[in-house]
């Protein structure tokens, strides 16, 4: 037993001291980990900035083309659907900025799978995408651990398009009476 | 071994002293570099801050425009390198026009700074990539030229992503068909209609913050379609045309001129029980319908139109040595037949629901039809306007 009035031994000291680096390590990681979070959420915007594009390009497809389903004339019978009806996949590319809390100085590719749903019945067409939660996880190449993946989500109701712009419609109509 | 009541000796002093040295220069230097890069977080978060806004921007305004398209890169200096991607869009209040241009190849420094992208609007068509032309900046920063795709419908399917140049568009069927550009209904800048409303724009924006692609399509189709109307003449159009005084028809009434009219007493004699003799009896009547039609001119005016039909019971056709007048036709019907009244002095109306019965089934489609467009005419009155077929 140390007595009352006796000092710090150097074992004591060098121990205390090594606690003392461990608890600041590990505080400077969790900072670290803080300004990572709350770097702006770049991941999650690339993906719906990804989710966004898919979006506008199956708008811009059912505006495009008609369904031969709604009107039932000759005018559409050579028509199909813009969309395929089903589940279909692909992937969304992207960059990170250097995140320079994994030690990069590099932009960080990113491979974000893009999976699209569109249900002719309710004619909803669905895009989610993952994205990482942690960039640092990302391989070089840019994929994304499969634990480590968070998703978005876009939806929307395209009805097939009648009348595509450039179409010429024709109309048998009754004109008013005239002699 | 210290003793019990011993304090640290020099050495043991001078190493925690040498240990703290090392911590406290190790925290201050982190701390340090922590506040060094505070500036640089602060800046890097604005300019991604306005790559988003941007982003969601031009998305916003893609949905309020009628077309979307690249102007000419030929277009302005060689030395400007220019890229100019033009929005339309038109409503009650007129059309509106607006421009996102970049100069790259202009220094960073000049006034018209190469690493900015330029936001011109006007009410008239905005000359493509014109420096001169008044704007505000939309971003800074930008580390290379836009790069502005425009990706036609039939094009969409194969579309692929601009990073990983693989395709990313297996949702989208291949058979979506070209479309040609829909005028716009204004001219450009130099006098030439402007066309467009028939693509996606896919626009690559790269910045020291982040780098973002945009695809935008017009949210309001120009014109839409070319509607064709097939006028389909029914028997309200078909009384009569008359393109040199066209006037829309708005009443219509009908008469009746007798041309002759005979009682006949056919010779199949009955008898009666008194011993004489009975003939059937009974009128044929010849004369025409005679329909007026009443229709208001372009200047007001009024003029009339007059259809006649020609009608008699009296039926050539039909064998009345074997069909007496006095009975049925072959087909059952009263085509031919005697009229059993003098009702000469009916109203046209009336006396056309009593003696068709009796015409002679020759004519009896004629006056029908004559009769409908008469109906049509009077039912559609001063209204005017259209019948759609469906």
């Amino acid at each position: 037993m140390r007595t009352g009035e006796r000092g710090f031994t150097l074992l004591e000291v060098v121990v205390c001291a090594g606690i003392l680096a461990l608890v600041s390590a590990a505080s400077l990681g969790a900072f670290a980990a803080i300004a990572r979070n709350a770097a702006p959420p770049a991941a999650r915007d690339l993906a719906l900035a990804a989710a966004d594009n898919a979006l506008a390009r199956a708008r811009a497809a059912v505006a495009y083309a008609s369904s031969p389903t709604l009107d039932g004339t000759a005018l559409l019978a050579n028509r199909t659907w813009a969309l395929v009806p089903g589940t279909t996949s692909a992937l969304a590319g992207g960059e990170l900025d250097a995140p320079a809390a994994c030690g990069r100085t590099a932009r960080q590719p990113l491979r974000l799978p893009l999976t699209a749903t569109y249900d002719p019945a309710t004619e909803r067409f669905t895009v989610v995408v993952g994205y990482p939660r942690d960039p640092c996880r990302v391989g070089a190449d840019g994929t994304i651990p499969s634990d480590d993946l968070a998703t978005v989500r876009r939806s929307a109701i395209l009805p097939p398009s009648v009348y595509p712009p450039g179409q010429t419609v024709t109309r048998e109509v009754a004109p008013p009476a005239r002699m | 071994m210290r003793r019990p009541d011993a304090g640290f000796s020099l050495i043991e002093i001078a190493i925690a002293a040498g240990v703290f040295v090392v911590l406290a220069l190790g925290a201050f230097e982190a701390v340090r570099l922590l506040a060094q890069g505070v500036p640089q977080l602060r800046a890097r978060s604005s300019a991604y801050a306005s790559l988003e806004r941007l982003g969601a921007q031009l998305r916003a305004e893609a949905r309020s425009a009628s077309a979307i398209w690249t102007s000419s890169l030929s277009a302005g200096t060689a030395a400007d390198g220019c890229v100019q991607l033009d929005f339309y869009g038109g409503d009650a209040a007129g059309p509106a026009f607006w421009s996102y241009r970049a100069f790259p190849n202009h220094a960073a420094s000049g006034a018209v700074p190469g690493d900015a992208l330029f936001r011109a609007a006007g009410t008239a068509p905005i000359a493509a990539c014109d420096a001169a032309h008044p704007g505000d900046v939309a971003l800074r920063g930008l580390r290379a030229a836009p790069q502005l795709a425009a990706i036609p419908p039939q094009q969409l399917a194969a579309h692929q992503d601009p990073y990983l140049a693989v395709a990313d568009s297996p949702f989208l069927a291949a058979t979506i068909p070209a479309t040609a550009p829909v005028a716009l209904g204004v001219a450009g800048p130099s006098g030439t209609p402007v066309a467009g409303g028939n693509a996606t724009i896919e626009l690559r924006l790269d910045t020291a913050a982040a780098s973002r692609v945009v695809d935008l399509v017009a949210g309001t189709f120009p014109g839409s379609f070319t509607a064709v109307l097939h006028y389909t003449c029914t028997e309200r159009c078909d009384v009569g045309h008359d393109d040199g005084t066209a006037k829309t028809l708005t009443t219509c009434a009908i008469g009746w001129q007798t041309a002759w009219s005979q009682r006949v007493t056919w010779n199949d004699f009955s008898s009666n029980p008194d011993g004489s003799l009975s003939a059937p009896s009974g009128w044929f009547i010849a004369g025409t319908f005679v329909f007026t039609y009443s229709g208001t001119r372009a200047d007001g005016g009024t003029d009339t139109l007059v259809r006649t039909a020609a009608a008699t019971n009296w039926d050539a056709a039909r064998d009345y040595g074997t069909s007496p007048p006095d009975r049925n036709a072959p087909d059952g019907s009263l085509a031919g037949s005697f009229a059993p009244w003098d009702v000469r002095s009916e109203p046209g109306a009336a006396w056309y629901a009593d003696f068709l019965p009796y015409v002679a089934s020759g004519e009896r489609a004629a006056l029908a039809a004559e009769k409908q467009r008469c109906d049509a005419v009077a039912a559609q009155g001063t209204a005017g306007g259209f019948y759609a077929n469906g």
